[in-house]
């Protein structure tokens, strides 16, 4: 695989995404009708030129309603990957930093964050909430819980860059020549973290992608009248009641499509960063 | 000496907060000790709403239990904790046995290619991890439904495809690193064959991470069940969860939690030790 | 000469005798197997399986049938019962069934908590039983209406057995119990009933529940051929299945069960004053009611298997509806019309109330349930025509109960009730006053306003009184007030949707729970 052609795949990938993320953000404007409108005439319709991807049960437009989802996905779940990789850049070189009873602390709260049940908060996610939030600020409410509960994975892959890069000649020499250990943090550890957390952030956002879509098929954060992507696949669901079905009810698919195409690309984007030209050689 | 008893007391405590954080998350959250009875129209008096345990006087109580070896009752289900999980834990074990097994050899093999063409090994590694990993848990386990595959060798099969990204690409990272390290380096050009380099100075080299990597697609297996065995109505202990969570089981939870934390917790732990003591081998 | 095509008929006979084993999915684990501890439906339907009682109503006819006891009469106005007992019936151990196993069960009841014992707690006493050889005289220190219909709830237990509550009288008995997997019966080698040619019931050899929780898999596994039942199928998927195969469906036609939505009138809600008015006001609940279309409801969420709800009473219940006071809903204009009569006001796109205050709320609702979030959302759309703007909420089960059974802390709620039984007793405790399912203003110690009086001592008339033709008259009534007040706004009555295996034979319909199981020992798979 040359190294041209990996550039091409990433500038790909990227108008991809960005062209998604567009069409998202003109939701209110590029999709022809509003996400909760109701054709009650019109319901579980096959794809036509009125409704290119069909409607759903209640007579919704699907191509709308997955232009909204879009929207909603795309802005919110690379908000809390960021979230989570700053929570995981503090927490995890001062892990690093620190070393002693505090490194063992952080990294037993780590421990911790993977093994407690946090999916429980997010089953009574709703009902602590106000009953007269809007969905969206519900759906909000649900990535930032993942972004604040995500940190954990990340901090400890930080904890142990931090670690090998203050093992590495240059610090030590830094050291030996007396420069004051929270410069020798900012200016010579950080610099050098940013790789690993531009890297730990694109591996995060297709998490949370995934984990709003799993979320949805289990039938939690789930916000009528508010589509996401893991609502409309969650309506797959019901839908997919047999390969044969699926076949020749294809536009079903497309929020799948959606999902995964955006997760691949954001992997991609990522992907041609670590240069692999240099295992391949 | 000293190291293994700090670990020790270090598990012991992690456990412990971990079964704390739960039983308050379970304790505080929205609709405990609610019962679908509440809404019986049959019934004219409702059996009134025991006021519930303080939190500190259950996590005695919870405590007390542990020393005598009574992890209590399922509220909802009404059996021991004890065997609610002994009945479940074989067909969740086989599931992450299945899952694993499927991933390892897969990634294994992948590997393997890298004697012959490492370019090509990364890219099947990059394209088949890069598709499965894009795939959301339920639309596996869905798939797997409707090619028939519904029970405990279906979920394992699921957690499978979805663990195996993750193995499969810090696999081929760590060999291919290890290819790259002088001594390796220096062999090959010694004129060793590649089987030989491979078995007697790649793997050494990636032995530490290799274990950590089998304790972290354990837990991975695990994490991976559950919404899996939820999704296939599998019995298995992620079933039990996902149940115990729905009904606010505080027992039932805390324990699960109990047992995850102290896996997690334990393969971390000794993954530390291994691969110190691994480490200093090797140098 | 003769043996071969004896051994041949032998061989047939026998392959009749085990009937095949019969497949369906449970949502949820059963809560209890103890019979007289019974609330949910999984345990109900295990219980009904495994155990008997004196007497079962007919689900098709809605009528009672000898079971246990041959026959039976009621005396003193319904407060003593005399049943004369079947001979030579066995429970599934093989110990022998008589009256003091019918004692020994009747007995207790007032001890037990549980929805088929709470008719047999009595304020005024306890019961008596009296067991003469195969006679049993039981006396209740008050009138009891509709005996022979809360027997049916009753199982008989053994009084002498060493296997204790797993000794039973019913067709089935428990072999394997696997949690969270699967239950397996086979078939009760001592079962009393015969069947028209003279074998020994049931005809199936077994009966495996399995736990599916996901309602789109089970679809799957019956269109598989792993299932061979399912009840209460959603209308979609009733459709879908009926499009690939027709012989496959049943519509057993529309069930007493409703879905409806009711304002929160408790006055310890934490709600504003101006809210708290709002859902006291008749205009405003009746203009909501007539502002939701329900015929939309029907052809959307149902695809026409339901029927549109103005009452309490499911048109299918013939001997108890009043027609007279099932009001169809006037529609948006007549809505606003009725608003702007009791001070609202719409500008724009917004109702406002007298005080200026824009009207709108919050819909809780169980999430998961995929027919009421489409409801809901069905009412949000229609509401807004009015200028009232509705937030949906959908919460898991267990906050939703706390919020309308414990803290109040909601504005309206859209909910389902499920009646197995057409007697009007069942909705009691919905039209007390002082009942805790009395939901939209529960566990009152008196009376908040003076249709709600009405209403408890209508349905105390209910309750007690011997005389049919005047409870009739008193819950003819409860409807009438039921519309005039509109505390629920009731939606629809559903159908009971069914997809039946073509291979299973001898089902009778019936709309009451266990709906195609009702005569299980009757049927087979063939």
């Amino acid at each position: 695989m040359n190294a041209t052609l990996l550039r091409a795949l990433r500038i790909v990938c990227a108008a991809y995404l960005l062209t998604l993320a567009a069409a998202g953000f003109l939701a209110p404007f590029a999709a022809p009708f509003r996400y909760e409108t109701q054709f009650r005439d019109a319901i579980d319709a096959p794809a036509s030129p009125r409704h290119p991807l069909g409607t759903d049960s209640l007579g919704r437009d699907r191509f709308s309603r997955l232009l909204y989802a879009t929207r909603t996905s795309l802005l919110l779940a690379p908000a809390a990957a960021f979230l989570s990789v700053l929570l995981a850049a503090s927490l995890g070189s001062l892990a690093g930093w620190a070393g002693g009873w505090l490194e063992r602390l952080l990294l037993a709260s780590a421990d911790l964050a993977v093994s407690v049940p946090w999916l429980f908060l997010l089953i009574t996610l709703r009902a602590a909430l106000p009953l007269d939030v809007s969905p969206l600020v519900s759906l909000l409410f649900t990535f930032a819980l993942l972004g604040l509960l995500g940190w954990a994975g990340p901090a400890r892959v930080v904890h142990s860059s931090v670690r090998q890069i203050l093992a590495s000649g240059y610090i030590r020499a830094a050291q030996a020549r007396g420069v004051p250990p929270f410069r020798l943090l900012f200016r010579h550890t950080f610099p050098n973290l940013t790789p690993v957390l531009t890297a730990q952030f694109w591996t995060t956002v297709p998490a949370y992608l995934l984990a709003e879509a799993n979320l949805g098929m289990l039938g939690l954060g789930v916000t009528e009248p508010l589509p996401s992507w893991g609502s409309l696949l969650r309506e797959l669901q019901g839908q997919a009641f047999s390969l044969a079905h699926l076949t020749t009810h294809l536009w079903l698919l497309a929020p799948l499509f959606v999902v995964i195409s955006v997760i691949l690309s954001c992997r991609f984007v990522w992907a041609a960063r670590i240069d692999p030209t240099k295992v391949s050689s | 000496m000293r190291g293994l008893s700090r670990s020790l007391l270090q598990f012991v405590c992690t456990v412990l907060l971990g079964a704390l954080l739960s039983a308050s998350l379970v304790r505080f959250a929205p609709g405990y000790g609610m019962t679908e009875d509440l809404l019986d129209t049959r019934l004219s008096s409702l059996t009134p709403i025991d006021p519930a345990p303080s939190l500190s006087a259950y996590y005695v109580q919870f405590l007390a239990g542990y020393v005598r070896g009574d992890l209590g009752q399922s509220a909802t289900l009404g059996r021991p904790v004890r065997d609610l999980v002994a009945e479940r834990a074989p067909t969740t074990l086989t599931g992450v046995a299945i899952g694993l097994t499927l991933a390892w050899t897969a990634s294994s093999l992948l590997s393997f290619t890298s004697l012959y063409s490492p370019a090509l090994s990364l890219s099947l590694t990059a394209i088949s991890a890069g598709i499965l990993q894009c795939v959301p848990a339920g639309i596996v386990a869905l798939l797997l439904f409707l090619l028939g595959w519904h029970s405990a060798p279906g979920a394992g099969l699921a957690a499978g495809i979805l663990v195996y990204p993750r193995i499969a690409q810090y696999l081929m990272q760590l060999i291919a690193q290890a290819w790259q390290s002088p001594h390796v380096v220096h062999a090959r050009a010694k004129g060793l064959t590649e089987w030989r380099v491979f078995l007697r100075h790649v793997l050494p080299v990636c032995a530490p991470q290799l274990l950590s990597l089998l304790g972290l697609s354990l837990i991975l297996s695990l994490g991976a069940l559950i919404p899996v065995e939820a999704i296939l109505d599998v019995p298995g202990i992620g079933q039990l969860a996902w149940q115990a969570a729905l009904a606010r089981d505080l027992n039932l939870l805390v324990n699960i939690t109990v047992l995850i934390t102290a896996l997690v917790t334990c393969s971390n732990l000794l993954l530390e030790l291994c691969g110190n003591a691994l480490r200093g081998e090797v140098r | 000469m003769n043996i071969l095509p004896l051994a041949l008929l032998a061989c047939i006979a026998l392959h009749g005798e085990t009937g095949g084993t019969l497949r369906l999915a449970i949502r949820s684990e059963p809560k209890t197997l103890d019979p007289l501890l019974v609330a949910d439906e999984p345990s109900e339907l295990v219980r009904y399986l495994t155990h008997a009682p004196l007497i079962r109503m007919n689900r098709p006819r809605q009528a009672p049938e000898p079971a246990l006891a041959e026959s039976w009469t009621i005396s003193d106005a319904g407060r003593r019962v005399t049943l004369r007992l079947r001979r030579n019936v066995a429970f599934s151990d093989g110990s022998p069934f008589d009256a003091a196993d019918v004692c020994h069960t009747f007995l207790r009841l007032p001890e037990t908590n549980s929805p088929s014992a709470e008719p047999f707690h009595f304020a005024a006493g306890r019961l008596t039983c009296h067991a003469q050889g195969f006679t049993v005289i039981l006396q209740f220190p008050a009138v009891l209406t509709g005996v022979e219909r809360l027997f049916d709830a009753v199982p008989i237990l053994s009084s002498r057995s060493s296997s204790k509550d797993r000794a039973g009288l019913g067709p089935f008995t428990i072999v394997e119990n696997k949690a969270g997997a699967y239950i397996h019966l086979e078939r009760n080698a001592h079962y009393w009933k015969r069947g028209a040619d003279g074998r020994r019931l049931p005809y199936l050899h077994a009966v495996r529940l399995e736990m599916q929780r996901n309602r789109d898999l089970e679809l799957i596994r019956f269109r598989r051929g792993e299932l061979d039942l399912i009840h209460s199928l959603d209308a979609e998927s009733f459709e879908r299945l009926r499009a690939e195969a027709p012989g496959a469906v049943l519509n057993l036609g529309v069930s007493l069960d409703t879905e409806q939505l009711w304002f929160n009138q408790a006055p310890a809600a934490a709600l504003p004053g101006y809210k708290k008015e709002w859902f006291r006001s008749t205009a405003f609940r009746l203009a909501v009611s007539d502002a939701i279309r329900r015929a939309d409801m029907v052809s959307v969420v149902y695809r026409g298997h339901a029927a549109p709800a103005f009452g309490p009473v499911s048109p299918s219940n013939r001997n108890w509806v009043n027609a007279a006071a099932r009001q169809p809903s006037a529609g948006p204009a007549a809505a606003l019309a009725r608003l702007e009569k009791a001070g609202f006001q719409k500008r724009g796109d917004i109702l406002y109330d007298r005080a200026g205050n824009p009207v709108a709320f919050s819909l809780i609702t169980n999430a998961g349930n995929k027919s009421r979030e489409r409801l809901a959302a069905m009412v949000q759309q229609d509401l807004a025509a009015i200028g009232i703007r509705v937030t949906i909420a959908p919460l898991d089960f267990p906050s939703l109960i706390e919020r309308i059974a414990k803290s109040f802390e909601y504005d309206a709620c859209l909910l389902g009730l499920v009646f197995d039984d057409p007697d009007p007793n069942a909705q009691k405790n919905v039209w007390v006053s002082s009942a805790a399912q009395h939901q939209w203003n529960p566990s009152q110690k008196s009376p908040g306003t003076p249709w709600e009086a009405e209403l408890d001592r209508l349905m105390q008339t209910v309750a007690s009184s011997p005389d049919t033709g005047k409870r009739k008259q008193a819950f003819h009534r409860v409807q009438q007030i039921a519309a005039e007040q509109a505390p629920f706004v009731y939606l629809v009555h559903r159908n009971a949707l069914a997809a039946v295996s073509p291979r299973l034979r001898h089902t009778e319909p019936a709309i009451l729970r266990p709906q195609l199981l009702w005569n299980v020992e009757f049927l087979r798979i063939e």
